[in-house]
């Protein structure tokens, strides 16, 4: 499986995923976002989570779950300081 | 927000901006980065540099170094952060993103890595000095001043300490 980084730049190029990603392109297809298709999309997520709980071992799941609770730290705490940002003006 | 960008008030008129913004994206061209720039309805301009390669695609929009001119009191407010190419904000599918702090991270290290954002500076400088020849004040003999920045200057000076700017004395 390809790297999570590009070999030449060292950058994250897990954003191609997203915008590779069929469920990504099939939503923003009409530019509207409707709540089933974020009810589809969350489900489908739940139904990840659920398969990684079940195949990873002990050290794996330790290793998602933290990569997966510090990146929801990144994105809450980048998102609260741009809201600070745009407040301070 | 200031963790990735970098600003330096630039003691100047403010009327130099378009030629400030031309002769930066000149410079920048000349290295082969792709350039773009537009004025701000708020008044100063926005100047967009890229270089495939060097600055990464997002959700298929070319990411790029943002020099920002605004006026700001009379003087010029010059500020460099990452952005989209051609685009004066982040688009919020971007800025949403929950891999966008990371890549944010990344991009503004590369940036300062090759110290882009200070050739960037630097360019902004030179351009200044080069058109606005700072005027000294000869109140007597021993007191002269930079009508820049303020600062006292000793006769027969060539340059501010302060500020850099030429100095020529008036008649």
């Amino acid at each position: 499986m390809a790297s999570w980084f590009d070999q030449q730049t060292g950058m994250i190029n897990l954003d191609e995923k997203v915008a590779q990603s069929e469920t990504f392109q099939k939503i923003m297809e009409d530019r509207i976002v409707t709540g089933d298709e974020i009810k589809a999309q969350a489900d489908m997520v739940i139904g990840l989570l659920r398969e990684l709980d079940a195949c990873l071992d002990t050290h794996e799941k330790e290793l998602v779950e933290k990569l997966l609770t510090e990146l929801a730290v990144l994105y809450a705490v980048s998102q609260t300081a741009e809201l600070q940002s745009s407040q301070l003006g | 927000m200031a963790t990735f960008s970098s600003s330096r008030l630039f003691f100047c008129s403010e009327s130099l901006i378009p030629q400030v913004t031309k002769e930066v994206s000149d410079a920048f061209q000349a290295e082969g980065f792709e350039v773009e720039s537009c004025d701000l309805l708020a008044g100063g301009a926005d100047i967009s540099i890229t270089k495939g390669g060097v600055f990464k695609s997002v959700l298929g929009m070319k990411t790029a170094l943002k020099i920002t001119l605004r006026p700001s009191n009379g003087r010029i407010q010059a500020e460099a952060g990452v952005g989209i190419f051609g685009q004066q904000a982040i688009p919020t599918v971007i800025s949403m993103l929950f891999l966008w702090p990371i890549l944010l991270t990344q991009i503004w290290g590369m940036i300062q890595q090759s110290q882009l954002d200070d050739q960037a500076m630097k360019l902004i400088e030179e351009s200044i000095n080069r058109h606005s020849a700072a005027k000294v004040t000869d109140a007597s003999p021993k007191t002269a001043f930079c009508t820049q920045c303020g600062r006292t200057i000793e006769p027969g000076a060539r340059f501010c300490s302060q500020c850099g700017a030429p100095l020529q004395v008036e008649a």
